[in-house]
């Protein structure tokens, strides 16, 4: 009996192997690497914004010590031609779109210098030669590691009209397109902001030091905790400015615009107006406390709430509730958003992540149902090409592969490069035909 | 890059480290995982789950020089913990696996029912006896490296394969594809 069940056993490790294919495997540690850069940021983000940004600074500093520290002890080897590739170990090449999902995506440089794209941001990787990288952030939040030895490489990120020059640092950008506002930071080194090519001194930007402008009639230097901080820079800017010209809109807080696509899909359509007061919970939310930030909202009551909040907060509440785990009551309040304010953006919207939810929860045929909800009711809108790629991924995942395919080729001819073309390749490489 | 050094960038948040530590261990999480729970539809999300509980609990490790033993652990008991769940929700639910699950493991129609029948009868065991048959019949592992992967005591393997073994000869006494392997019988 036992001889048998050794052959049985045999047999069976023979033919089931060791594990999926090369390229199921590449999918899947691109997954696991940008889901961890992922959830390391959603870990230390709430936490940075309660600490001082002194003790954000230290442990920024510190961070990059390691860094240098891991980095000294590598041998120092630049390739001649400066080269970029994707967490998966895909070459990106200069004129190419990038565009982050649902998690964030790294992209590497062989001159050691990092960059992260954070989720539902997209860029444009202009240009990649030996002495010089140029990189259009479209929309969203990047953060660099520049590594260029003795500056060898000049970095220069643009983000709308504004011109970031790297002169050797860590920083992160913020671009929101919709607001006309940029926020950088600056960890280690110096950069210098033009606003536009015809900006010749633009403001430099120091260590510890965060720049917020608009495209308003000015743009402000903001430091954080620099020595420098009661010496606030300010450049006129053109006359003709084209954007709204709301002041407040440089004052506006980073919290009211989180990295998240609660704010990125559609409530930028309807900014907070600072000077509204905020309620504790809408606070800890935008703060990314979310637990806290349900915790606050019950004790209000989620159903007064629900019924009586604007749109934007109800949504909102949806997304506090999902990511505190609770999905049931995510569910009800989205599902609110859908009744109350039908045939709206924010109903489309709440379509949408409905659709992450049932995803997040396995309910693959809901999540379907729920992303082709969005499509047909925003053709246009900015998360159609998401809705339209994670259709795919929830019918490869219930096991509709047929319906996988069709939906694939449909995707690959409305969005030939969009971030859902490897797994719509996949898909396709899986018809037997 | 010597598994102590990958251990201590890890923990100190270095990206590259959790690439390296990701590619180190890739082929050995994929193997228990394909191994244990039979080409399964969630392989990727369980492989991406157990990989962030190592990135997450790497800090937590006392001692650097049992790392690949502790990502062997780590996988083994984040499978065994979903092969519980599954079995609760089987309670309620039931689920069949089909042959064509193993559509892209083996081309052989044979071969598809046999691996579909052997998991279908693992799938019946109790975690403890499911992973303890897995490991040393199909992963082909000791019975000392089986108790020590599992935490538990040669002699608890040895009573765990003990029913384990009558169990799928139950099972292979009404299966046409086992019968062949196992006799039929209930020796």
């Amino acid at each position: 009996m036992n001889d048998e069940l050794r052959e049985l056993g045999a047999v069976v490790g023979q033919h089931i192997g060791t594990g999926p294919d090369d390229e199921q495997l590449r999918l899947q540690r691109h997954r696991a690497l940008t889901a961890f850069a992922e959830a390391r940021s959603r870990r230390s983000a709430p936490r940075a914004r309660w600490i001082a940004w002194g003790a954000g600074t230290v442990a920024i500093a510190a961070a990059a010590a390691i860094a240098v520290f891991v980095a000294g002890s590598q041998p120092e080897r630049v390739e001649a031609t400066l080269r970029c590739r994707d967490g998966a170990g895909v070459e990106r090449h200069a004129g190419e779109w990038i565009a982050a999902g649902e998690a964030a995506l790294a992209l590497r440089f062989t001159d050691r210098s990092e960059m992260t794209i954070d989720s539902g941001s997209r860029l444009r990787l202009e240009q990649i030669a030996d002495d010089r990288v140029r990189v259009s952030l479209e929309d969203g939040r990047l953060s660099s590691h520049v590594r260029s030895p003795r500056r060898a490489v000049q970095w220069t990120f643009l983000a709308g009209p504004f011109h970031v020059e790297v002169l050797g640092t860590s920083l992160s950008i913020d671009w929101a397109p919709g607001a006309g506002r940029v926020v950088v930071e600056v960890y280690r080194g110096t950069v210098r902001v033009r606003r536009g090519a015809g900006d010749a001194e633009g403001v430099r930007v120091s260590a510890g030091e965060r720049f917020e402008a608009s495209i308003a009639p000015g743009f402000v230097l903001r430091p954080i905790r620099s020595a420098r901080s009661d010496e606030a820079q300010r450049i006129e800017a053109p006359a003709d400015a084209n954007a709204p010209a709301d002041p407040a809109q440089v004052a506006a807080t980073r919290g009211a615009e989180s990295a998240d696509d609660s704010v990125r899909a559609g409530a930028r359509t309807d900014q907070r107006d600072p000077r509204e007061e905020v309620e504790p919970w809408v606070r800890l939310a935008q703060q990314g406390d979310y637990a806290e930030a349900l915790a606050a909202a019950r004790e209000v009551g989620l159903d007064e709430i629900a019924a009586r909040a604007s749109a934007r907060d109800v949504l909102l509440l949806g997304d506090a509730a999902r990511f505190a785990g609770e999905h049931e009551q995510a569910r009800a309040i989205l599902m609110t958003v859908r009744e109350r304010f039908a045939r709206t953006p924010s109903a489309t919207m709440a379509a949408f992540r409905l659709g992450r939810l049932a995803f997040d929860r396995r309910e693959y045929r809901d999540a379907v149902r729920w992303f082709a909800t969005y499509r047909r009711e925003a053709p246009d809108g900015e998360l159609v090409e998401q809705a339209h790629g994670r259709k795919i991924e929830a019918l490869l995942r219930s096991g509709h592969r047929r319906s996988a395919r069709v939906v694939a080729r449909s995707y690959l001819e409305t969005h030939p490069n969009g971030s859902y073309r490897e797994l719509a390749n996949h898909a396709l490489a899986e018809d037997p035909l | 890059m010597d598994e102590q050094v990958l251990w201590a960038r890890l923990c100190a948040g270095d990206s590259h480290a959790s690439a390296a530590f990701y590619d180190r261990f890739q082929g050995e999480v994929n193997r228990l995982v394909w191994r244990l729970l039979g080409a399964d539809p969630e392989h990727d999300d369980m492989v991406q789950h157990i990989f962030l509980k190592l990135f997450e609990g790497a800090s937590r490790l006392r001692n650097p020089e049992m790392l690949a033993k502790w990502v062997r652990t780590v996988a083994i008991n984040a499978v065994h913990s979903e092969l519980r769940k599954r079995r609760v929700r089987r309670f309620w639910s039931p689920v069949h696996r089909e042959a064509d699950d193993f559509a892209g493991v083996a081309s052989s129609p044979e071969v598809r029912q046999l691996l579909r029948r052997v998991y279908e009868a693992l799938d019946r065991l109790p975690p403890n006896e499911h992973v303890a048959f897995v490991l040393h019949y199909i992963d082909e592992r000791s019975l000392l490296e089986v108790a020590e992967l599992t935490a538990c005591s040669t002699a608890t393997v040895k009573r765990r394969l003990v029913r384990a073994r009558a169990a799928v000869a139950k099972a292979a006494s009404n299966d046409e594809a086992l019968e062949g392997f196992v006799g039929g019988g209930t020796q």
